[in-house]
Order: C-alpha cells, then structure tokens, then sequence
C-alpha cells in the first residue's frame, strides 16, 4: 500500500503492544483506564501529522472528548484500515432499536447529499461507534463528517452542502480533507474574510486557497 | 467547560465588528466587537478544562501588540495556542478591512 493513502481521520485497528508515544512507553503515557478501554475495540484514529514509510501519527481517545493521547504506530503491525468512506456504507446495517440522535442525524444527511459524489463519511466520536459497534455518542455529541476532497470543490457547492444539512437535530461539525490540509466546511461556505483556517502537518495557517501547495507549505 | 476573563489597555477605536471560525473539535470562533471605553475586555468559554495560564500567554502575547478598543468573546472546543492566534490575528483583519 502507498503510504500517502493513510489519511487523517480513517480507524486502525491496532495490536496496543506496537503502540509508541516517543521516549515514554504506552504504559506511562496512558492511563490505565484509556488503556483498558482501547484493549476492547483496538481502534485508534489517524492524526494529522506525516506518515511515514514505517509510522503513522495516531490519536487515542480518552473518556472525554477533550481527551487524546498523541501516539505513534508502526505500519507493519496494522491489523485493518477503516475508511469513513466503509462506514457510510455500514450504518445502513446496522441495528435500528435503540437509534441515537447522532445516527438519525446522519441518516437524513446521507439522504440529503446523494447527488454528492465525493468521498465522505463519518468520523469523530460517530464514526468510532459506526466502526466498534460501541455506544461513543452521547445525546449531546455533534456529528462529525469527513469529505476527501482530492479535486478542489467550489464555495458555492460547499453552500449548497451545508444548505441541504441545516435542520438535523444535532450540530454538524464538516471537516474537509485535501491532499495537502484540512479546513472547516461551514468556514469555507460562509466566511467573511478571504483567509480560512488551514490545518498542516506543519501547523494551522491562514489561507484562501486548501488545494494550493504554494498556500500551504510555505 | 471553564469560562474566563481577562483585561488589557488600549487605545484605538476599532471601525467594526467581526466574526471569524466555527466551534467545532479542536477549532474556535472569535466575536469582536468595539467599544468605546479605552479598555480591551476578553471572555473565553473552553470545553477543555485547565488550560488558563496557556490561554493567559497567548492572550499576553496577542496584547502586547493590539491596542484596539474592543471586547472578544472565543468559543473554544479544543483549539491549539497556535490556532488560537491565528483566530484573532484573523478577527482583526476582518474588523479593520
């Protein structure tokens, strides 16, 4: 596999032995409790950061959302990649008993963005209970999204986009994913100011082009 | 979720107000609207708990070169100082253009 094709926000399942965080071990650098939750699902996010041939930057969950441990993991030991992308296609089978707020929500979005044709799906605290099959949301959970913009996508789509999502019941938080950054959806459509906010692995900058180099990497 | 306040001088009048970034995970908006004392007032609301002398120091930093007359009000969710920064350097722009 390429290493480019291991993208912020896609799951890893991952043996937590393999797990790095630098000079301290995982053991030090976790808390038991995180460590004995991450044993049961095995999965953990790709961050935004730069992958290498041997590792990739991942983020483990804590109890709260403000809680992530920045770690790394080494590609020969990744046990399964899940994309956003899979689990668009996996909340269709999943149980309807017991719907949460959170995938009501998501439901009605994917209805609304059928004519969308890029890759999508869900992520954040949604997409890891998409992916585990356990309850990570809570009533009060926004609903994270991902689009993988490659192509660049105009203002007046990503107007369009938001306008066909504004009356779910929960908050919609949009991310977009370029080859070269990542930005707020909702930012690019509506935003006063010429510049958004343009996620790095470098670091956050201001911009007004996500699919220029020359933007991005200076 | 903590909420804040800190005060600055200043000195100038700022033409508008402004509004810049969405809340979501690890992002922030910024509301900045003038006043006409010469005073700079900042309100933060954060839903990471803990971090108050960092967002002193970015604020600090952020002061120690504005002077407008303005009072802020930062929505955070989880935003980094590096981000934060950018916000208001942002926010500025938008209230002076």
């Amino acid at each position: 596999m390429n290493f480019r094709s291991i993208r912020p926000h896609y799951l890893l399942k991952v043996d937590t032995a393999a797990i790095s965080c630098g000079s301290n071990s995982f053991d030090v650098s976790v808390p038991a409790s995180v460590r004995r939750e991450l044993e049961e699902t095995n999965f953990v996010v790709v961050r935004r950061g730069v992958v290498t041939e041997n590792w990739v930057p991942i983020g483990i969950r804590g109890h709260q959302r403000s809680q992530r441990w920045a770690a790394w993991y080494p590609r020969y030991a990744i046990q399964g990649i899940v994309k956003p992308m899979d689990l668009l296609t996996q909340v269709d089978t999943m149980n309807d008993q017991d719907v949460s707020p959170a995938r009501r929500a998501f439901k009605s979005l994917k209805k609304a963005w059928q004519w969308f044709t890029y890759p999508w799906g869900p992520a954040g605290s949604f997409g890891f209970e998409v992916a585990t099959g356990k309850q990570t949301t809570t009533p009060l959970s926004d609903l994270d999204v991902v689009i993988y913009a490659d192509e660049s996508l105009s203002r007046r789509d990503a107007q369009r986009l938001l306008a066909s999502a504004d009356d779910l019941e929960v908050r919609l938080d949009i991310r977009v994913e370029t080859p070269i950054c990542g930005f707020s959806l909702t930012e690019y459509a509506t935003s006063p100011t010429k510049t958004i906010l343009l996620l790095t692995v470098a670091g956050p900058i201001l911009g007004d082009d996500p699919w220029s180099k020359k933007d991005c990497l200076k | 979720m903590e909420q804040f306040e800190f005060n600055y001088p200043a000195k100038r009048k700022i033409p508008k107000r402004a509004h810049v970034g969405v809340v979501g995970s690890g992002d922030l908006e910024v509301l900045l609207e003038p006043i006409d004392s010469p005073t700079a007032s900042v309100r933060i609301r954060t839903s990471v708990d803990g971090f108050k002398t960092t967002w002193k120091a970015v604020l600090d930093r952020f002061f120690g070169r504005y002077d407008g007359a303005v009072h802020i009000e930062i929505n955070d969710a989880g935003a980094t100082p590096g981000a934060v920064s950018l916000r208001l350097q942002q926010a500025v722009e938008a209230s002076e253009s």
